[in-house]
């Protein structure tokens, strides 16, 4: 039986997804304002974080709303309540942009002094993984989602890496220090924005499985 | 389950030909509040006369299958059905007070078992003990020779307990006991019914799946005559492992 419910649901998963898509499309904005050298494109990157700013509330408000009126309950009331926490995440993956694009904004005052490799390569990485995550939610599979998770520690390893070669730079030449730096924040911006992507790949298997693997995936690698 | 106070095994119930009933496996867990949900027409009130053997009064109704109270099988030929009545006794939807003045109504069941029956002021210690375990003394100690049915419909159920509880029961059957009262009342008469469980068992019948989710420790549901699914009411509301359950719950049928 299709209920009014259902209805309301899906409007409100659109909007979610159409959040994603504008969280994703400021990641790569702020790494290709970096990669072309444009201050222009980090201006696109601050417009965009007003509009998931609103969509966050939005999101926020209905699901409150859905909450109170037709007091879910099983797969229903797993869905709104991992909605409200993909929804966290996705404003923190566009916080993460912004930071990126800030950053970007100070390092194009002065000339490149290196090529970047690592950087944008992680970028699209991350995007991929932000995206598995928010296909697997579209498409109800739980083990994309394991997919995704698995992915992290592949980008833990690249953070890891680009710290190790920055280092080597700043020791050779303290000038390259300040823009170093900036390089090793950019690189934690997208460490997070995978653990972001992680926590919906999460999410996505509470709502389809109704299991809690939050911790589960750090016993197995401890073993 | 530990130690259930109701254990219900292959219990299949038939009004004449109809099946009414099929296959019930049930473990009742002792004092704890257990719910039981499903559709009109699932069998929900009929399973919870077999605990009472109320079913015995309809004519054409037959039961196989065991109900342990207590290690006891209530469908043996030695059970004493006043007796078991007693100790299982059952809450209506609609109050049914008798006609009588409401300490009539608390002292008919103690007449009746007779116990104390000629001892009024041990009749009126019972009395206001009873009353104040529903929470009714304070406001009925000076009408208690008033007529109980112009009591409000709350009041009236209330009592209904109390009527039950003077006779010691250990087990309350309560068949969808709010469905006559308006919200603050049905409010009122779940947080009684917290209250009531320290001391007994208690199994309702609800169409409410809120009420149900709320009060309740354990719930089953049934579809059909079918205990299709039973579990930590927990369970059953947020990861339901029965496709037919997570559809009753979610307002897909039903």
């Amino acid at each position: 039986m299709e209920r009014h419910f259902d209805e309301e649901l899906k409007n409100l998963k659109e909007k979610l997804l159409h959040m994603a898509d504008t969280a994703q499309e400021m990641i790569g904005l702020s790494v290709k304002a970096l990669t072309e050298r444009d201050k222009k494109v980090t201006e696109q990157v601050f417009t965009l974080e007003n509009k998931v700013n609103h969509a966050e509330i939005e999101i926020e408000e209905e699901v409150l709303r859905l909450l109170a009126i037709r007091q879910p309950a099983a797969s229903d009331l797993r869905l709104l309540t991992a909605i409200l926490k993909i929804n966290n995440d996705l404003e923190r993956v566009a916080d993460q942009a912004v930071n990126i694009a800030e950053i970007a904004v100070d390092l194009l005052k002065e000339p490149q002094f290196k090529p970047l490799i690592d950087i944008p390569n992680m970028a699209k990485l991350v995007q991929n993984m932000v995206k598995g995550s928010i296909d697997a939610f579209v498409n109800h599979n739980p083990a994309m989602a394991t997919g995704v998770c698995e992915h992290d520690d592949e980008i833990d390893l690249i953070n890891d890496q680009i710290f190790r070669v920055l280092l080597t730079y700043m020791m050779e030449n303290p000038k390259s220090i300040t823009p170093a730096v900036d390089l090793i924040l950019i690189s934690r911006n997208l460490e997070r924005i995978a653990d972001h992507a992680t926590n919906i790949s999460e999410e996505v298997i509470f709502i389809e499985e109704g299991k809690n693997i939050k911790h589960h995936i750090q016993e197995e690698q401890q073993h | 389950m530990e130690n259930p106070i109701i254990s219900a095994e292959k219990i299949n119930l038939y009004y004449g030909m109809f099946h009414a009933l099929k296959n019930v496996d049930l473990s009742i867990a002792r004092k704890k509040i257990t719910a039981i949900i499903g559709p009109s027409g699932c069998g929900k009130s009929t399973l919870l006369r077999v605990f009472n053997r109320m079913n015995d009064l309809i004519e054409g109704a037959r039961v196989t299958g065991r109900v342990m109270l207590d290690g006891r099988d209530i469908y043996g030929s030695e059970m004493d059905l006043l007796g078991l009545r007693k100790k299982v006794g059952m809450v209506f939807q609609r109050p049914n007070p008798f006609p009588l003045s409401i300490f009539e109504n608390i002292a008919f069941g103690l007449r009746i078992h007779h116990m104390y029956k000629k001892n009024k002021s041990v009749l009126y210690g019972i009395a206001k003990e009873s009353l104040q375990s529903v929470f009714l003394w304070d406001e009925l100690q000076n009408k208690l020779n008033s007529l109980a049915t112009n009591l409000s419909l709350e009041q009236q159920q209330r009592l209904c307990i109390a009527r039950l509880l003077v006779v010691k029961p250990e087990v309350l059957l309560m068949d969808e006991p709010c469905s006559a009262l308006d919200p603050m009342s049905t409010s009122r008469i779940e947080e009684l019914m917290q209250e009531l469980k320290k001391n007994y068992t208690i199994i309702i019948v609800t169409h409410n799946m809120q009420q149900a989710a709320r009060v309740s420790e354990e719930t089953g549901y049934m579809l059909l005559g079918e205990l299709i699914e039973f579990g930590a009411t927990q369970e059953i509301f947020t990861k339901p492992r029965d496709r037919r359950t997570e559809d009753y719950i979610t307002g897909r049928v039903g």
